[in-house]
């Protein structure tokens, strides 16, 4: 099985290829957002390494968000000019799974010491667990990406498992909750140097950071999911890729906020712009054009 | 001679659009997703949600273009795409999704300028029209009064030196209640109107005689509006419109046929999106005629924002030889003739 893996979710480009469960090649530079100039590039050059035929991919898997919305459209739009030209399908990786996989492997149940082996900088403190069923061994992951407006993107992962949603909060309720849940917290992503003060004075239960070899976004633990989800079928065409932004666009959220759906100023047709109905506004269409110059339709075609 | 096929892909503002272009002139598919009923809710382009409704649209229009064209990958000698100018994170999504369509199928890659391709839409319906010609851009971003002089080499001889015709429209569309997108909407309303109801400036400006400005025009409505607000004097829409786009109309006709008289030239065009306004488009015609100049200018549907004028400009840029590589970027303020 041979999967392609991609992140240009934050300020590191990467691309990984995994066969049959070995990477092969992990390409990641953090040299600021140039996505656009670096990542296929990146890709023409991890084939062009490794010798490998990227017409044998089985698929590609893609940092589907949360992240800088113009770095997943980059990392998307190159997955899927890709599946596109190979026909092959994507496979949709949650970009927080995807930093959590960096550890997961510290992550088991209180299977003995595993305090220092993924390069985490163990800085215990605070109190033991006043939680029920969260033993004071539990290794909670939780990725944190600046989300701006001090927020981050976050989900916690237990045993290499969602606990919970991926949501941007506010970083003083993230600090509540895990004071609350009590356990052991990693904290990886790239939102750890910014709040990492903040976290530091705030936790009360016991808690490390990451080492800067596992801390941003990799390829190569996209990959590794890619290709579980991939034996599972849990693919999708290029056409059906969605990213998860978990957040909506300024201008829809003001928009809301101010109520103005009811404060209808410019429909022309109302009905036809509602939402969740059958009708597909974006609809592609042919538009023919003539062979002869001929002006015979002078007007402009009614959803253009 | 082998035929050539480019698909072209554009995507710099609010339609995403894909398109199969025969030896340069011959619309094999043309292929518009547009998102215009979406940003007419926010009374303009909401570059967030344009960007990404290009990423979800961008495979179905380029699938369709083929289908449409009876065609597979293997039929496609390049794919040209438009890198600039535009909303930088819109030209992202059809940037890197030709970038990676042209690796993956070891295609040529040709990056294309966006007025350009406006300027190329006239060579699709008029297979006999050959540079050298004048050609007036007019859209919500760009006027430009340029000479093309050859496929890809351009004098700009005027441009404006404030707002774009098509933001005029716009803002005098919003400002009586019009709503978005203006060009289509002012027309409209104009058709109904006396022009010389309200006598607007005409926006000269010092330097060069063919520059543009249409901030005082515009100005001068707006300050037309609060004025009868005040005084609780009735608005004539249909007057107004129709006035302005007079306004309008006169600066742009003047000037376009003024550089033909000028230098000579027998040949005008226009391009852009408010190159579809029926009235520029009546009055350059007429004007034209009786200078004795040959008018060109596309269908309305090949005025608006569409991938078959990138393919039919990255045809005659693959015949020069232009070839781009992987690392092309988008270019949001990429002027016409740079690379």
């Amino acid at each position: 099985m041979l999967i392609l893996g991609i992140d240009s979710s934050g300020h590191t480009a990467s691309c990984a290829l995994l066969r049959d469960g070995i990477v092969l090649s992990e390409y990641s530079t953090n040299i600021g957002l140039t996505h656009s100039q670096t990542l296929l590039p990146m890709v023409a050059e991890i084939f062009s390494r490794t010798g490998v035929e990227a017409k044998d991919l089985d698929a590609i898997a893609v940092s589907a968000g949360p992240g800088s919305f113009t770095g997943l459209r980059i990392g998307a739009s190159t997955a899927k000019g890709l599946a596109l030209g190979y026909g092959i399908p994507l496979i949709e990786v949650s970009t927080l799974e995807g930093l959590a996989h960096n550890v997961s492997d510290l992550s088991s149940p209180a299977s003995g010491d595993n305090s220092s082996s993924s390069g985490a900088n163990v800085s215990e403190s605070g109190k033991a667990s006043e939680h029920a069923d969260v033993s004071s061994d539990s290794l909670f992951i939780h990725p944190i990406m600046d989300a701006r407006r001090n927020q981050v993107y976050t989900a916690a992962f237990l045993n290499g498992k969602l606990i919970g949603e991926e949501e941007a909060i506010g970083v003083d309720e993230l600090v509540e909750h895990i004071n609350a849940v009590g356990g052991r917290h990693l904290f990886l992503g790239d939102a750890v140097p910014v709040y990492k003060d903040f976290l530091s004075g705030h936790l009360t239960v016991p808690y490390s950071f990451a080492g800067p070899q596992n801390l941003l976004q990799r390829a190569s633990s996209v990959a590794v999911i890619g290709a579980e989800k991939f034996a599972k079928g849990e693919t999708v065409s290029g056409q059906d890729f969605r990213l998860s932004y978990i957040r909506k666009p300024q201008a829809e959220r003001e928009r809301e906020e101010a109520g103005l759906r009811e404060f209808d100023i410019t429909h022309d047709d109302p009905d036809k712009l509602k939402k969740g109905k059958a009708v597909d506004v974006l609809a592609a269409r042919n538009y023919k054009i003539g062979t002869d110059a001929g002006y015979e339709d002078e007007s402009l075609p009614e959803n253009l | 001679m082998n035929n050539i096929n480019i698909l072209g892909i554009e995507s710099s503002c609010d339609e995403t659009a894909a398109a199969v272009i025969r030896n340069g002139r011959e619309v094999l598919s043309n292929i518009i997703s547009s998102q215009i009923a979406i940003h007419t809710e926010y009374g303009g382009v909401v570059p967030e949600i344009a960007s990404r409704k290009h990423l979800e649209k961008i495979d179905d229009v380029v699938s369709l273009a083929l289908k449409e064209a009876d065609c597979t990958f293997d039929d496609i000698d390049a794919i040209a795409v438009t890198y600039g100018p535009g909303l930088v994170g819109a030209l992202l999504v059809g940037v890197a999704e030709a970038k990676a369509l042209s690796y993956a199928l070891n295609k040529p890659l040709i990056g294309v300028h966006h007025i350009e391709g406006h300027i190329s839409a006239n060579y699709i319906e008029n297979k006999d029209l050959e540079p050298p010609f004048a050609c007036l851009i007019v859209s919500g971003g760009h006027t430009h009064l340029v000479m093309v002089e050859d496929y890809g080499k351009y004098e700009i001889v005027g441009r404006s030196r404030d707002d774009a015709a098509g933001e005029a429209f716009d803002k005098v569309a919003r400002a009586v209640g019009l709503g978005y997108p203006g060009g289509p909407k002012v027309d409209n309303a104009a058709r109904t109107g006396d022009p010389h109801a309200i006598e607007f400036p005409r926006g000269v400006v010092a330097g060069n005689p063919y520059d543009f400005s249409f901030s005082g025009i515009k100005s001068a409505v707006l300050n037309h509006i609060n004025k009868a607000k005040m005084t609780g004097a009735e608005i004539n829409i249909p007057d107004l419109c129709a006035s302005f786009q007079e306004a309008v109309t006169d600066s742009l006709v003047s000037r376009a046929i003024g550089l033909c008289r000028e230098r000579g030239i027998k040949k005008l065009a226009i391009a852009g999106g408010v190159a579809s306004n029926s009235h520029i488009r009546s009055r350059l015609e007429s004007e034209c005629a009786e200078n004795g100049i040959r008018f060109y200018r596309p269908s309305p549907v090949l005025c608006t924002d569409n991938a078959a004028m990138i393919g039919c400009a990255g045809y005659y840029e693959y015949l020069r030889g232009r070839r781009d590589g992987l690392e092309l970027n988008a270019c949001p303020n990429l002027k016409l003739g740079e690379r």
